[in-house]
């Protein structure tokens, strides 16, 4: 299966090089920049802060998960709109292998590039704000986690993709099934939460505003790697080569 | 010897379209069958039940001994497919599309790139290895695509119209790559709608219509069946009255002035009840002057349309 993940991701690869030197170079090298400005932009004016709260370094992971979103919509609604679905599937690739070189494909690089986003917010830090002599860095455990949601969101969001790309006869259709879906994750536990008897309000308060930060962030990173799961198992299920729209 | 392909009433419908009702088929190894039908009988679908690609209702389909439901990833390995689109990734080169379905295939090293050699030579695109295969014309993707189905040395070859799109002498060439293989003992299951391609390298021939396999056999065998070729028969003369003698004669006969080139005219002719010596020597004994006795279209075309007419006739 690896074997197969492995020449799906390269051929994937191989394809982005390209357009990264290709015709639509130009609009990527921006979205790079908008990129790069949105995770230094914070950093520049917060300074230490910025690298000791939670909810600033949630950006990083939320960069790399919106990275992770081309490709993983293009991922097989891509395919089929080109007509190379068919042939993909025709050859003796395992479905796995498929399923699992497409996140692949979209979840390194937007890890790779979460890392890298993430150096530069406290590369700007410190270079506009530390003293000689000392570094400002994120609390060891927040520090991690940040890591840690880096490749955890985008997986997420490349389970959620694949699921939606499986079925979708174009690219424009899997964005738009899959911006519904990001909305209804972030909307339907807010609902639940609202809706909830007063004490569990209570509860989840607590948690959230209480001062043991370890516990916060144990339950955020539990949650996202529940839900990673959860999705890349529904993606490779849902994945049924005889079954699967090839128009 | 068991067939390569072996399916029996083999059925599938999408929503309320059938598309295939109880399909059988029997394809021997080594050989080049060819898969006729119109537009939306079933031929396409046919060969994404034998390849996996679709599961069926009702039925059961073999290929090389595997069940195409439950052991498709096994038929995959030995077969080389080009279907209805090329399937050419316009982003790889040439040589990287090939590449990349070699490594598939269990391809690497010296023999990978001993094999990509020798198929972009066969097919006449070394000239053309580093160009991105977006850049390609139709025909030429497509020779990427038959260079891509052979570079692995399959078992079996699947390829849906593998010559729409190519130039008469690459054509001519895909023809003879595939009777080369075929002696080869490779086994090639091809779809066409060019009926004299058909007729020059298939061994055996389906024609499917709505579904169903209207006519199996060799080419000899489906021409024996319904092949009555129309001739035409052109006369220097308008002849008076010969066009009631003919009607009277035979009812498969009809005749037709042409337009412009003075008192000739046409009789088109359908072998039946008498032959095309029989209406030659009626003709003459009527003082007909024959300027040309010539066949219309091909032989399995005429069959072909015929067993297409005879189904609409049924339905």
């Amino acid at each position: 299966m690896w074997r197969d993940a492995l020449i799906v991701f390269s051929k994937e690869w191989k394809a982005l090089a390209d357009q990264l030197g290709g015709d639509s170079r130009f609009g990527l090298w921006m979205v790079g920049a908008l990129f790069v400005g949105l995770s230094t932009f914070g950093a520049f004016f917060a300074g230490p802060a910025w690298v000791e709260s939670p909810v600033a370094l949630v950006n990083y992971p939320l960069l790399a998960a919106s990275i992770a979103i081309q490709p993983i919509v293009d991922s097989f609604a891509g395919e089929r709109e080109r007509h190379t679905l068919e042939t993909l599937l025709a050859s003796r690739l395992s479905d796995r292998g498929i399923v699992a070189g497409k996140i692949m494909a979209a979840v390194i690089p937007a890890f790779v590039a979460g890392l890298v986003l993430l150096a530069l917010g406290l590369a700007t830090v410190n270079l506009k704000h530390a003293e000689a002599g000392s570094l400002i860095l994120p609390p060891g455990s927040l520090f991690w986690a940040t890591v840690a949601l880096i490749g955890l969101l985008p997986l997420l969001v490349a389970g959620a993709g694949t699921i939606v790309s499986l079925n979708s006869s174009t690219v424009r259709r899997a964005q738009q099934m899959l911006g519904f879906a990001i909305v209804g994750v972030i909307l339907i536990p807010f609902l639940v939460v609202m809706a909830a008897p007063e004490w569990i309000r209570a509860e989840l308060m607590a948690v959230a505003t209480s001062s043991d930060l370890d516990r916060l962030i144990l339950l955020a990173l539990s949650l996202a790697t529940l839900l990673a799961v959860c999705l890349q198992v529904v993606a490779v299920k849902r994945f049924r080569r005889g079954r699967l729209p090839l128009d | 010897m068991s067939p390569v392909i072996d399916v029996h009433g083999l059925s599938i419908a999408f929503g309320d379209t059938v598309a295939l009702r109880g399909l059988n088929l029997e394809v021997d190894p080594g050989s080049i069958f060819g898969f006729l039908g119109p537009n939306g009988a079933g031929k396409t679908t046919t060969i994404r039940l034998m390849l996996g690609l679709l599961t069926p209702d009702a039925g059961s389909c073999r290929v090389m001994g595997f069940d195409a439901t439950m052991e498709s990833d096994r038929i995959r390995a030995q077969t080389g497919a080009l279907l209805e689109h090329p399937g050419v990734y316009e982003r790889l080169t040439v040589e990287e599309n090939l590449q990349l379905f070699g490594r598939i295939n269990r391809l690497g090293g010296a023999e990978l790139d001993g094999r990509i050699s020798e198929v972009l030579d066969r097919f006449g695109l070394s000239s053309r290895r580093r160009d991105r295969a977006g850049t390609l014309s139709k025909g030429m993707k497509q020779k990427v695509g038959i260079a891509r189905a052979v570079l692995h040395q399959p078992r079996l070859l699947v390829l849906d119209e593998p010559t729409s799109g190519l130039d008469p002498e690459s054509a001519a060439r895909v023809r003879a790559d595939l009777v080369d293989l075929a002696e080869e003992g490779v086994t090639v299951f091809l779809t066409t709608h060019d009926l004299d391609e058909v007729e020059r390298i298939c061994t055996r021939v389906a024609v499917v219509e709505s579904g169903i396999i209207r006519a199996e056999g060799t080419v000899r065998e489906l021409l024996a069946r319904v092949g009555h070729r129309v001739h035409r028969v052109r006369i220097a003369d308008d002849v008076p009255a010969l066009a009631e003698a003919l009607r009277s004669w035979d009812s498969n006969t009809s005749i037709a002035p042409v337009t412009g080139a003075g008192p000739h005219v046409v009789v088109n002719f359908e072998a039946g009840v008498h032959s095309v010596p029989d209406l030659v020597a009626f003709l003459v004994h009527r003082g007909a002057r024959i300027e040309e006795v010539r066949p219309v279209g091909s032989e399995l075309e005429t069959a072909y349309l015929n067993l297409l007419s005879e189904a609409e006739d049924v339905a």
